[in-house]
């Protein structure tokens, strides 16, 4: 399963779209409290997560969820400058980052 | 009648420095504050001509002036006054405003000059020049920056979009029973443009990424002292008072000095226009820290902002004013994120001016 957290309206779908054409199957979230009350992933699901979300930071989402026990995969996505990137990832994980603008390519190496 | 030894005294006492010469340009008085000024004692001028104090090239003119002067009785700085160039001892020029009289004495005709230093003066107002000359080309930068990043950012997102549902359904097109290859052939070309204007985005990203906040040690005392001055010469006319409470000038904080001098420069301005027309004219700088933070607070004594103004002073391109120094709050805040703080409007309180907050996340290095 491919979970994605994104704000902006469009790109969420785009993205939702383009892994359906592809037959895989993922859920998208408008921000991460929606994920956090809905979702379950589990340790060989992916999670995209924007940087820049309203209400939880994309950041302390990507820190909730990879303390989870059977923790999934975790990619930032983010149209930040790179300098704000490193300041909001949290330190302790290895979380990979995708930048925007991206090509479908750039996604489909996590799942 | 003063007796001899008490007008030298008062000419000893005098700030300014005190010379008079005869119609030789031939020094004969020279009060103490000449001999800080210039270098030279008393004894080693007095009886000398008074162009040693010039830089050569006016010293060579200096007795063909007086002559001129004696002849003709036409002034160039005689009543007049002026700001010239002398020589201290060590051959360093020095800026003087110099005032000149005459009097007809028993042993002929004499002149009178009274010398002010500017050294510190023009030092101040090079100080100050340069403060602002760097304020102003970082608030311009800083204006395309933002607005680079913000160019960057909110195209990013529909381009995101349009490359992603371009490629879904060019593979569309292609798992279709009967692929219709010119329809196939135009959406490849799409995406190829929509990579050149995703690289065109991470070009503008780069331009912008050079520019993250410099962060380096830097009294925040002496920050808070320098934008008062900078404002203050703006509102030398209309008698405000700005002041600053934090008088602690060992702290030092990690900052970006002149991008939070543009914010602290913003605020202040704003509160001193804020003020203007207040029976009580004040602007009051003050500092509070806690384990995590500082906060800076600019306070004034103005009509204060009610919720409907708070609620439009952040967002980009609202301002009303459009010259001078200001960099607009929304610019400000967003400075203010990038060093990992924030910049807030305290609510509105009857009776009350209004009250910005800078808050500065103190870490590791900055030192108390």
């Amino acid at each position: 399963m491919i979970y994605i957290v994104e704000d902006d309206v469009s790109v969420r779908d785009a993205i939702a779209r383009m892994f359906e054409s592809l037959e895989l199957s993922c859920a998208a979230f408008a921000d991460g409290e929606s994920f956090l009350s809905d979702a379950s992933p589990r340790i060989d699901d992916t999670v995209f997560v924007d940087l820049h979300l309203p209400g939880l930071a994309g950041s302390d989402l990507i820190e909730k969820v990879a303390a989870l026990d059977e923790a999934p995969q975790i990619v930032a996505i983010s149209g930040q400058p790179l300098w704000k990137i490193t300041r909001d990832l949290p330190k302790i994980t290895t979380t990979p980052v995708v930048r925007k603008p991206l090509k479908e390519q750039d996604l489909l190496v996590y799942v | 009648m003063v007796s001899s030894s008490c007008l030298h005294s008062v000419l000893d006492t005098a700030v300014n420095g005190i010379i008079v010469i005869d119609d030789n340009g031939t020094i004969l008085i020279y009060n103490r504050a000449c001999e800080n000024m210039f270098g030279y004692k008393s004894a080693e001028v007095v009886g000398k001509n008074v162009n040693t104090l010039m830089p050569s090239a006016t010293a060579k003119q200096h007795d063909q002036f007086i002559r001129n002067y004696l002849k003709s009785g036409d002034p160039k700085v005689v009543g007049i006054g002026r700001e010239v160039v002398g020589r201290h001892k060590d051959g360093t020029e020095i800026p003087i405003e110099l005032s000149v009289g005459e009097a007809q004495t028993e042993s002929g005709h004499q002149f009178i000059g009274v010398l002010k230093d500017l050294r510190a003066t023009k030092e101040y107002e090079e100080r100050l020049r340069v403060l602002q000359s760097n304020l102003v080309t970082m608030t311009r930068v800083n204006a395309l920056d933002e607005m680079g990043a913000a160019i960057a950012h909110e195209v990013n997102q529909p381009l995101t979009a349009l490359m992603l549902y371009l490629q879904t359904a060019a593979r569309r097109a292609r798992a279709a029973d009967q692929p219709d290859d010119p329809m196939i052939s135009l959406m490849d070309k799409a995406v190829v443009e929509a990579e050149r204007a995703g690289q065109i985005i991470q070009r503008m990203r780069n331009f912008v990424e050079r520019q993250a906040p410099q962060c380096i040690g830097t009294g925040l005392a002496t920050l808070i002292d320098d934008c008062l001055e900078l404002v203050r010469v703006g509102h030398e006319a209309d008698d405000v008072e700005f002041i600053s409470t934090f008088v602690d000038y060992n702290y030092q904080l990690e900052l970006d000095s002149v991008q939070i001098q543009q914010i602290l420069v913003n605020l202040i301005r704003n509160a001193g226009e804020a003020v203007k027309d207040q029976p009580v004219k004040q602007v009051v700088v003050s500092v509070e820290r806690d384990d995590d933070n500082v906060f800076v607070k600019v306070m004034d004594t103005g009509p204060g902002l009610d919720e409907e103004a708070v609620s439009h002073l952040f967002k980009a391109f609202t301002g009303t004013k459009r010259r001078g120094l200001g960099i607009g709050l929304a610019i400000s805040r967003s400075i203010a994120q990038n060093h990992g703080g924030d910049l807030l409007v305290e609510p509105y309180e009857e009776g009350k001016g209004a009250t910005f907050t800078l808050r500065l996340p103190v870490n590791s290095k900055a030192t108390s």
